[in-house]
């Protein structure tokens, strides 16, 4: 009985590209493997496109509004009708009948109205962006009317509105992310560096920021922005305030990071060729865990979007005519809605898509972050 | 005497994402009763791996794949390979027939208990004792393995407890249903030395007292040439020699065993000048040397010979066997 | 005298403090390091060696001044002239780096896994400004060859690399800035031990052709024998003996070195030696026992050995390179493991 191990060349050459592959791309081979976070980041990328030329996609004005058609259902998008199958895809229109006790329009779809879909039809010219101005859209109805999610109370477009209430819920959040980014990492880096007195001030500091409430703070904070500001500011500004506690969470993480780093032997080696501080910092410390900061901003970014989400719904954020998915769902907050038109609530589950997707493919991060798992 | 173990071809593979990892590749060796067998090897040899799969606990990824790991239990006889691993028969033997002790004792203790709960509950759990009588049990086996004032530490939590003490602890937990196999996988390797030889004293003079077996897993030829009566050497998963400790010290078969005794330094009988070291390092176990797996390193390497087919584990005499072309015997597997 | 000198530590102490409570108000010090004497010669190999928490690897990392000494002298030889090193601010000692370097223990932790083998030896030469370019590449390569390995893998990562090899990166950026003085700290006990001994080969190659001063900590007692010039042997916090290897080892004169030195296992069968057994647990440094601190667990212990603290001396009849902290040195016939 012999055996000999066989050595593939494949093999070896995949080792081989191993020893040379930097950080990243190590993070990038694990990454890979995490499925669920690969779709993620496609869903995420998606909604993110989708949100941003909502003025593109979006088939309708999101402000206009229609009597006609009062909480009108959504159509179905059909290629089968009453003439056969046909390859341009098309709606049906409706006929309303008026429930004469309760005064309510039901609305039944009728075979005898077929609008077929046009792709990239040309549309009053608008700014894309605010930028470039463009006459074409992504789709439309020559003639007739096309509602996919249907209506609001007011007859208005809920595919546009979700779109457009989707820009502003997906982005408004980043800056808070970001201030409390550039925050967390810099106090919480010194914190951890210096240790000693600073540490210990900065960390009562943290601990008083983080037992004071959240929805009181934003309570007293949109009553106290100057009156004059718009919707939009206003949110704005509380959401840099806020970012002044949300620092903490971070600041801490990146704290203990520097703390166990700074025992490293591979620091101290730096520490001990005559290295700057600003050298170690940057050049040992930092990269160590980049990796790890983006997962947790990943993972921040989607209470953020909660965040807005909830104060709109409870009437503290933004308030109409802006358009939120948080004031959407604010507008959908009653029962007769449930029960009458369950489309309203659809920003619901784009907030939960959304929400999902960012923590998976946060997790995805955190677990690739560190590829060379603790050895 | 009496055989109480066997382990014949036992393979124990690990699946990973980057390949098959044949951690313990055709392993045999026989424990006979009252006896210490030595399996001694560095990294990746597979001695943890192979003293794991005894107890079938062998961690995520890993099963065995073949073999066969006879318990002897006077005429009776079980083939722990065969039984599953989370079944009932297995559970009978581990803790009650054969206990494992493992380097860091903290992985075997729960820290929400105390030290005298877990003694307890194994003695409740497997000798159906009465609590007050596992208490005075587990009082007398805290005193019988050396712990310093065994009223007060049975009641103490493992934290609390030094790391010479918790190993204490762990081998009056293992030893306090007597099992009549104890594997102890590198028990000594996180203490200091003066503790260390606390620790093998223990271990040897309670082995003579319950007439236990041990299997000691470890990679400090100092701490088998104390303990072990028979030793295993194993490199990358295969047994490369195995002989009564005596033998294998004085007259080393194969290259790898003989070139390590040479290299490490001893105590008392300084070498002049630099140490004969061994060149080159292990390779990994993902991609193995073809023929003999110690050949690049060999000092007695025969091109064509050495690189072309892994050599069998032949017998040199009745008890002293080695895996190497230039042991001059008979083939151990006819 | 001073001539041949190239460290000499004098009164040595790092105590860490312990903190309780909601304010952190200090309650206690570690004893890591608790006044330590000793020099290093030039050319020499200087053993430290002693059990966990004995202060050997505090000792160490406090030359290296990755640890603020808490009271002593550190008074190193340098080109122009006698430093106190204890006594620079942190950033003054940016020239003494050049001079003294550290190897690790842990060959994995030591190198920075997202710099490539060639950033992490050449790191030392630039921050020092003393390659650049071309000559940099070289030096990187000349440095790679000098310690056994192939220049050819200066672009890969370390974890290219198996325990051993790492260990030689670690030596090669070590030495990248012609230091004088190296601090080895347990540099083979985190190897397999077939590679042990090719480092060791390596660290005397490279002490004797380069003419460097090592201090050599370490638990492993046959490493040190084989290795080291002199020894001190520490135990808690304080050297307990100090003296040329060959004497230390062959007649120890502390109590605590021949039970150390009777309890490591010798890998021969046939060697059945009656062993020391030492009783109960290296003390705690934050609260030693009074007197001398090893008296709990000594069997020649007297009663002065619990209340006087034994001074390092050399002891009546012995030669003056070997000194001992033990009230009873002059009494005691200790043995040690001279070859048969």
């Amino acid at each position: 009985m012999s055996q000999t191990s066989p050595i593939h060349p494949e093999d070896a050459k995949k080792a081989n590209e191993v020893f040379y592959a930097s950080q990243w791309q190590l993070i990038w081979r694990k990454f890979r493997k995490h499925r669920v976070a690969g779709i993620c980041a496609v869903v995420l990328m998606l909604i993110y496109i989708l949100t941003m030329f909502c003025e593109f996609f979006a088939p309708h004005n999101p402000l206009t509004y229609n009597t006609d058609f009062v909480y009108a259902p959504p159509q179905r998008i059909r290629f089968v009708g009453e003439d056969g199958f046909s390859f341009r895809p098309f709606v049906y229109g409706y006929t309303k009948t008026r429930d004469m006790r309760t005064f309510r329009d039901t609305y039944e779809p009728d075979p005898t109205q077929v609008f077929p879909l046009e792709f990239f039809p040309e549309v009053a010219p608008y700014r894309l962006l605010g930028i470039w101005e463009v006459n074409r859209q992504f789709f439309g109805v020559q003639e007739g009317y096309i509602f996919l999610l249907g209506t609001d109370r007011m007859g208005r477009d809920m595919l546009s509105r979700i779109l457009y209430g989707g820009r502003i819920s997906t982005t408004i959040g980043l800056i808070g992310v970001l201030l409390s980014l550039v925050m967390g990492v810099v106090i919480g880096g010194f914190s951890g560096y210096f240790g000693g007195l600073f540490d210990s001030i900065v960390q009562r500091i943290m601990e008083l920021l983080r037992t004071v409430p959240t929805i009181p703070l934003w309570m007293g904070l949109s009553a106290a922005l100057p009156e004059d500001w718009t919707p939009v500011q206003v949110f704005l500004g509380i959401s840099i305030i806020l970012s002044f506690q949300g620092w903490t969470a971070l600041g801490r993480q990146v704290r203990s990071k520097f703390m166990s780093l700074k025992q490293e032997d591979f620091v101290v080696a730096a520490e001990l060729i005559g290295s700057s501080r600003s050298r170690v910092v940057f050049m040992h410390m930092l990269p160590s865990f980049m990796s790890h900061i983006i997962a947790s901003v990943t993972l921040a970014i989607p209470s953020m979007i909660l965040g807005e989400t909830s104060l709109s719904f409870l009437g503290l954020g933004l308030r109409p005519p802006i358009i939120s998915w948080g004031v959407l769902l604010q507008e959908a907050q009653n029962v007769r809605t449930l029960n009458l038109a369950p489309w309203l609530f659809l920003p619901g589950a784009a907030v939960v898509v959304t929400v999902l997707a960012f923590n998976f493919l946060g997790d995805g991060l955190r677990d690739a972050a560190d590829p060379y798992g603790g050895g | 005497m009496q055989k109480i173990l066997e382990i014949d071809g036992l393979k124990t593979y690990f699946f990973t994402d980057s390949g098959v990892v044949r951690a313990v590749d055709d392993v045999g060796l026989d424990v006979q009763e009252g006896s210490v067998v030595g399996v001694v090897g560095e990294s990746g040899c597979g001695k943890t791996v192979m003293a794991r799969s005894i107890l079938n606990i062998i961690e995520k990824g890993g099963r065995i794949v073949s073999g066969r790991i006879v318990y002897h239990k006077g005429a009776e006889t079980v083939d722990i390979a065969s039984l599953k691993p989370t079944g009932a028969a297995i559970k009978r033997i581990r803790g009650r027939e054969i206990a494992m002790i493992f380097q860091e004792p903290m992985t075997s203790f729960s820290p929400v208990y105390t030290i005298g709960n877990q003694i307890m509950e194994m003695l409740m759990v497997h000798r159906r004792l009465g609590a007050t009588e596992a208490r005075r049990m587990a009082t007398e086996m805290l005193t019988r393995v050396g712990m310093s004032k065994p009223e007060q530490r049975i009641d103490e939590y493992p934290h609390q407890l030094s790391g010479g003490m918790r190993q204490r602890a762990m081998i009056a937990m293992a030893l306090s249903c007597d099992p009549r196999l104890l594997i102890a996988d590198e028990p000594t390797t996180a203490l200091d030395v003066t503790i260390q030889s606390q620790i093998i004293e223990l271990l040897k003079r309670l082995q003579q007292e319950l007439s236990t077996s041990i299997i000691m897993i470890t990679h400090d030829l100092g701490v088998i040439a104390e303990i072990a009566d028979e030793v295993v050497v194993m490199y990358l998963g295969k047994v490369v020699e195995q002989a009564p400790v005596r033998k294998l010290f004085r007259d080393p078969l194969h290259p790898y065993t003989s070139a390590l005794l040479r290299s490490i330094p001893r105590l008392g009988r300084k070498v002049e000048g630099r140490l004969p070291s061994i060149k080159g390092t292990i390779p990994d176990v993902r991609d193995l040397p073809p023929g003999c797996y110690f050949h690049p390193r060999c000092e007695s390497f025969i091109p064509g010979v050495c690189d072309a087919a892994l050599p069998e584990l032949r017998a040199a005499d009745d008890d002293h066997r080695a895996r190497c072309v230039l042991v001059n015997g008979v083939n151990a597997d006819d | 005298m001073t001539d041949n000198l190239i460290l000499d530590v004098r009164g040595l102490k790092k105590h860490f403090p312990t903190y309780k409570g909601f304010l952190r108000r200090i309650v206690g010090y570690v004893r890591a390091v608790d006044g330590v004497n000793f020099v290093v010669r030039k050319n020499e190999i200087l053993g430290l060696v002693g059990e966990s928490g004995c202060g050997k690897t505090t000792t160490a990392r406090t030359i290296a001044r990755a640890l603020d000494p808490t009271a002593g002298e550190m008074l190193f030889m340098a080109d122009d002239g006698v430093v106190d090193i204890a006594k620079l601010k942190r950033d003054q000692l940016y020239p003494i780096r050049r001079e003294i370097q550290m190897i690790f223990q842990d060959p994995y932790s030591s190198l920075n896994p997202r710099m490539t083998v060639k950033q992490i030896i050449a790191e030392p030469l630039k921050v020092h400004r003393m390659a650049t370019g071309a000559k940099l590449e070289s030096r990187v390569a000349s440095l790679l060859d000098m310690v056994g390995l192939r220049p050819e893998y200066m672009e890969r990562y370390p974890h290219a690399f198996s325990g051993g090899q790492r260990q030689r990166i670690g030596i090669a950026r070590a030495l990248s800035l012609n230091p004088r003085l190296v601090l080895c700290d347990e540099p083979v006990s985190a190897l397999d031990m077939s590679v042990q001994a090719q480092i060791l080969n390596l660290l005397q190659e490279l002490q004797e052709t380069l003419g460097l001063s090592y201090v050599f900590v370490a638990h492993d007692l046959s490493v040190v024998e084989h290795v080291t010039n002199r020894v001190a042997v520490m135990y808690v916090g304080k050297i307990v003996e100090l003296a040329p290897t060959e004497a230390l080892f062959g007649k120890p004169r502390h109590p605590y070195t021949e039970a150390l030195l009777s309890s490591v296992p010798v890998p021969d069968p046939e060697l059945t030696l009656e062993k020391i057994m030492l009783l109960g647990e290296v003390a705690d440094p934050s609260n030693p026992p009074t007197g001398c601190h090893f008296h709990p667990r000594c069997r020649y212990a007297e009663d002065r050995c619990r209340t006087d603290t034994p001074s390092l001396r050399v002891p009546a009849g012995e030669a003056d390179t070997h000194s001992v902290a033990c009230h009873l040195a002059e009494k005691l016939e200790l043995n040690g493991v001279a070859a048969e």
